[in-house]
């Protein structure tokens, strides 16, 4: 799978789980710029994810996972090994 | 480098955050949308956000607050206090982290068993217009002895044992005010691995997974539209592969599919059980088939397995004619709406030809797996009801009297004599605490003869009840065929120097038979005892189905005072042209 690709499978979820356009969130996104990511949201952020590429972070991860590139790179990882 | 930040971090902010919040909560201006406070000790958001949207697919706005973490108590005592409160109130508490925490070395039962009634104690302090959901504690799922009955002092299971047996008693002594939101029953229905997160229940003391949440958020939807959107009140049932298997026309009743044991006959009693069950609690039954009508009542009369016999029937169209329009004549017949109605067939034509002709009708066709089939009606969620009154019970028998009523109208040529010849009896009476649960099922579902349609709920009556300003009258009515309940009901308020009626309201089934008259006279007989007034007042509020009153004021000697739109009524009292019908006798006890 290709960095773009996952980058716009990640978008998509990442703008369900926040009940969002996925053309509000830019390449760079992150927890910062978008008001609804906050901690609870980050739940549905990171089951979505995990759903959708069907992986399971590890726990040390999830407090670091806050923006889309950081997101790309760990699925990357992921979906590699 | 600064540390990323820890969960606990940022939970810790928000968690502050969120208490300010509370204190200065701002609540929304309450128009249509339903105000649901969320009184937790856990992390419930995604539970607020599920309901939200279960909601919204069923066409209600709902707007759910949640009280700040793990404050329950507090958060209790400001609903107590709230002059605006909200519909509903949900409070959900995780055995994990309550009385001290479930693991805490001084976790002790005795001592949860009193933080417990302490939070129920305060719910008994919320006002009575918000009405509780409180979820019951989840036992644990594993257990390294489960050959023993876990000790409730031990256990997790026993705790929840105990402390659920305490939380179900006190909401069964509050059946108008309190409801179980049964996390319990959801998880035993679920499985473990559908229920706990133990994930984000430990990072983030969020405990559910998302199927669970979603099981739930349903659980309190359905609670909603139990409480909030009109009731279905008739059940309408094809016969053939319907009541039995089979085609009785052709097989006879002998050879039709319906037993007690055996497959697939099985189902269809199973089916009819549940028929019963549904008529007991207020929904009329009728049926609509084509076949010929002899051998249907050979079923109903003489089939050892039948369930369902003919005193169970408030209406019936059995014939091969259309059966959009035999709905509809049923309808007309039983004074329901369409909308009311649910229609079961096994059909796939027919239940199309209903579904594109009379899109009011909830249609439920037979499912193909017929061991499917009992379930049908419960699994629709059509005939949920908070409670279940006495009229409930009785509710198929005023009906049937009311076919003996017309049976006498044809033998009468003018309508007098026939009133008279009913031997009518009215009680009127100020509402007593006892008939509020009824008063407020009359204010719920009455549309047709309702001249405000205003939809008091028990608490809002028991609020009148004790208000100086307001007089509630309720009409019991009878006559040759029987009791016909309590049908009416009236609301004046005080005003200066006038009287207003509230509300005026008659059951369907007693329309066209002057016991309005009965009502509105001897109520406003009985508050002029009361209170000083030379002018009455009143209005209509028309609604799509109301259009029978819209002429009432003007019959009663009332004249229109209101400009435009505005269907205010006004008179003196001398002015009336109202009096206690003759056909009608005044009862002191019925």
């Amino acid at each position: 799978m290709s960095k773009d690709e996952i980058r716009e499978r990640a978008r998509a979820a990442l703008a369900k789980a926040l009940k969002t356009d996925p053309l509000a969130i830019a390449d760079a996104a992150s927890q910062s710029d978008l008001s609804a990511w906050d901690s609870v949201r980050h739940m549905n952020v990171v089951l979505a994810l995990e759903n959708e590429f069907g992986i399971e972070f590890a726990d040390a991860e999830l407090p670091g996972l806050t923006s889309l590139p950081v997101l790309v790179n760990a699925i990357e990882r992921h979906t590699s090994a | 480098m600064r540390p990323p930040p820890r969960y606990e971090d940022t939970w810790k902010q928000e968690r502050k955050g969120a208490r300010h919040e509370a204190r200065t909560r701002s609540r929304p201006a309450m128009g249509s949308e339903l105000t649901i406070r969320i009184i937790r000790n856990y992390t419930a958001e995604p539970i607020a956000d599920a309901i939200k949207e279960a909601a919204q697919r069923v066409g209600l706005a709902v707007q759910p607050e949640l009280g700040a973490f793990d404050n329950v108590g507090a958060e209790i005592a400001a609903l107590a206090s709230d002059a605006k409160p909200p519909a509903l109130a949900i409070v959900t508490i995780d055995l994990e982290y309550f009385s001290g925490g479930l693991f805490s070395p001084k976790w002790n039962l005795p001592q949860a068993t009193s933080d417990l009634r302490s939070v129920l104690a305060a719910i008994d302090s919320i006002p009575p217009a918000c009405f509780v959901l409180v979820s019951t504690f989840l036992p644990g799922f594993r257990t390294t002895m489960p050959w023993a009955p876990e000790h409730p002092m031990l256990g997790r299971s026993g705790a929840a044992f105990e402390l659920n047996h305490i939380l179900r008693g006190f909401v069964a002594d509050r059946p108008n005010r309190c409801g179980l939101l049964d996390f319990e029953r959801i998880a035993a229905r679920l499985g473990e691995s559908a229920t706990l997160d133990r994930r984000f229940g430990l990072m983030m003391k969020a405990p559910f997974r998302q199927e669970f949440i979603a099981a739930a958020a349903a659980e309190v939807v359905r609670f909603l539209k139990c409480r909030f959107l009109p009731p279905k009140k008739v059940l309408v049932l094809d016969c053939d592969n319907t009541l039995w298997g089979g085609v009785v026309g052709e097989a006879g009743p002998e050879n039709i599919q319906l037993d007690p044991y055996e497959y697939p006959g099985i189902a269809y009693y199973r089916f009819q059980a549940e028929v019963l069950a549904i008529a007991d609690k207020g929904v009329l039954i009728s049926l609509c088939s084509k076949n010929d009508e002899a051998s249907v009542w050979q079923v109903l009369d003489n089939h050892p397995n039948c369930l369902l016999h003919r005193r169970h029937l408030a209406g019936y169209r059995i014939n091969w004619a259309n059966k959009a329009g035999n709905l509809r004549e049923l309808a007309l017949e039983l004074n329901l709406s369409l909308d009311s109605m649910v229609f079961v067939d096994d059909d796939p034509a027919e239940c199309q030809m209903i579904r594109s002709q009379i899109p009011e009708v909830a249609v439920l066709q037979v499912p193909g797996k017929i061991y499917e089939y009992p379930a049908l009606l419960g699994a629709s969620e059509l005939f949920d009801r908070l409670s279940v009154s006495q009229e409930d019970k009785e509710r198929v028998h005023y009906y049937q009297a009311e076919k003996g009523r017309r049976e006498v109208q044809k033998l009468h040529v003018d309508a007098n004599g026939f009133l008279r010849d009913l031997g009518m009896k009215a009680l009127i009476r100020p509402v007593r605490a006892g008939d509020l649960p009824r008063a407020s099922q009359l204010c719920q579902r009455t549309n047709q003869f309702n001249l405000t349609s205003k939809r008091y709920t028990e608490s809002d009556l028991a609020r009148l009840l004790d208000d100086p300003q307001a007089r509630m009258f309720v009409l019991e009515a009878e006559d040759r065929f029987g009791s016909l309940g309590q049908s009416g009901l009236i609301i004046f308020r005080k005003l200066a120097g006038a009287v207003e009626v509230d509300t005026f309201l008659m059951s369907c089934r007693i329309i066209g038979r002057l016991f309005d008259r009965a009502l509105f006279c001897e109520g406003l007989r009985l508050v002029q005892s009361d209170w000083r007034f030379d002018k009455v007042q009143a209005s209509f509020v028309p609604t799509a189905k109301n259009r029978i009153v819209s002429g009432l004021w003007k019959d009663y000697g009332l004249s229109r005072v209101g400009a435009d739109g505005d269907e205010t009524y006004a008179g003196l009292l001398p002015e009336l042209k109202v009096s206690f019908p003759d056909v009608i006798q005044r009862a002191d006890d019925l």
